[in-house]
């Protein structure tokens, strides 16, 4: 029959935790009673048998590569202090250029639309054949009855005001306008 | 290059990657002990290994703060093998060990695990050790593989996994008469 007083401090007796005096009692007492010991022996062998165990070794070639692995998704996937610094300058260098070209299209279209106005204001009647020498833009051929109703942009003019358009432009929008950008060839 | 622990886990938790790169290589084979006998097989303990310090790196502020290196690094490993057991035991997930798949696998994964008979003369025994631990709950089993296989005293497992000691002491008698249940006719040749 097992002794609850000695079972309860068994593990402590084979983890050599318990104070002499104890030990000492615990000791005395697994010499007289075959069951503790039993228990005892078991304990130490349980013991034995897992310390005994050994982990496979996968090889020193493994541990080369698992630690490359690891700095590979570790170290080397953070960008350093001065890689930091650049991605921000560049970023800043992005949002001011942003900033120039909305600032660009605003004034340009501020321009058209106020020579429009001063155009249409102006009223004056043109009659009579304008033929352009660009083959791109079409001749017009106003009537007296039309004079007075529309208002005609010559070909140069047309030329004149898209390439103040352009240029008041960042460079970077020439390509954006397209057809716009055959205009700007002077010929 | 400084040599002690501390002294390398300043320097990590202060940039250096010289110092981490030092430290993966002291502490790999612990961790993959200890994940290999909570998991039972290479790929998994692999993947805790490269998992554990993937952690410890995007937690290096913390390590200022910390006073034992090995316990957190421990406890970090410990908690992932836990979590990969439970996530198992769910999805019935079980990554095969390389030794019991089919042939054509194996040749494929030998570049990773190398088996040389000299070097597996203890596999019968760690096998069976394997299995007996297997059909302990996660929190027993990590107590047993700490403190019986690893080494760990009680205080330090307390400390790693965030118990009270007395916790600690309860799982490892409750494991401890498991085990000699499941190994008593094993421990019984002895």
């Amino acid at each position: 029959m097992l002794h609850r007083h000695i079972t309860d401090v068994l593990d402590a007796y084979v983890d050599n935790e318990l104070d002499n005096s104890t030990r000492e009692q615990v000791s005395r007492h697994l010499e007289e009673c075959p069951d503790c010991r039993n228990e005892y022996e078991s304990a130490l062998n349980l013991r034995d048998f897992l310390k005994a165990g050994k982990v496979p070794d996968p090889g020193e070639e493994y541990w080369n590569e698992v630690s490359s692995l690891i700095l590979a998704k570790t170290v080397e996937r953070t960008p350093n202090k001065s890689t930091l610094i650049n991605l921000e300058q560049e970023r800043n260098n992005n949002r001011r250029a942003n900033y120039r070209s909305l600032v660009s299209v605003a004034a340009s279209l501020m321009i058209f639309f106020t020579s429009l106005f001063f155009g249409s204001a102006q009223n004056r009647p043109l009659t009579g054949n304008f033929t352009s020498t660009d083959k791109n833009l079409p001749s017009v051929v106003v009537s007296d009855d039309e004079a007075t109703d529309n208002i005609i942009i010559t070909c140069d003019e047309q030329k004149n005001l898209l390439k103040g358009i352009i240029l008041l432009g960042s460079p970077s929008h020439i390509e954006q306008y397209g057809i716009l950008s055959d205009l700007f060839t002077v010929r | 290059m400084q040599d002690s622990i501390p002294e390398l886990v300043k320097a990590f938790s202060d940039g250096d990657n010289q110092a981490f790169a030092i430290l993966v290589k002291r502490y790999q084979r612990k961790i993959y002990a200890v994940a290999y006998q909570m998991l039972g097989n290479h790929l998994d303990a692999d993947e805790v290994v490269q998992e554990t310090f993937v952690r410890i790196y995007h937690k290096r502020q913390e390590l200022k703060h910390v006073s034992n290196f090995s316990s957190f690094l421990i406890r970090v490993a410990a908690n992932y093998s836990i979590d990969l057991l439970r996530k198992r035991k769910i999805h019935g997930e079980l990554s095969e060990d390389p030794a019991s798949l089919p042939g054509n696998i194996q040749i494929s994964m030998s570049r990773r695990v190398r088996t040389p008979r000299e070097l597996y003369e203890d596999k019968t025994m760690m096998e069976e050790i394997i299995k007996a631990l297997e059909q302990l709950p996660p929190r027993q089993k990590i107590t047993a593989v700490l403190h019986d296989i690893e080494g760990f005293s009680k205080t330090e497992i307390a400390a790693i996994l965030e118990c009270p000691e007395a916790t600690v002491r309860s799982n490892l008698h409750i494991a401890r008469a498991k085990l000699k249940k499941i190994l008593k006719n094993r421990l019984s040749k002895e």
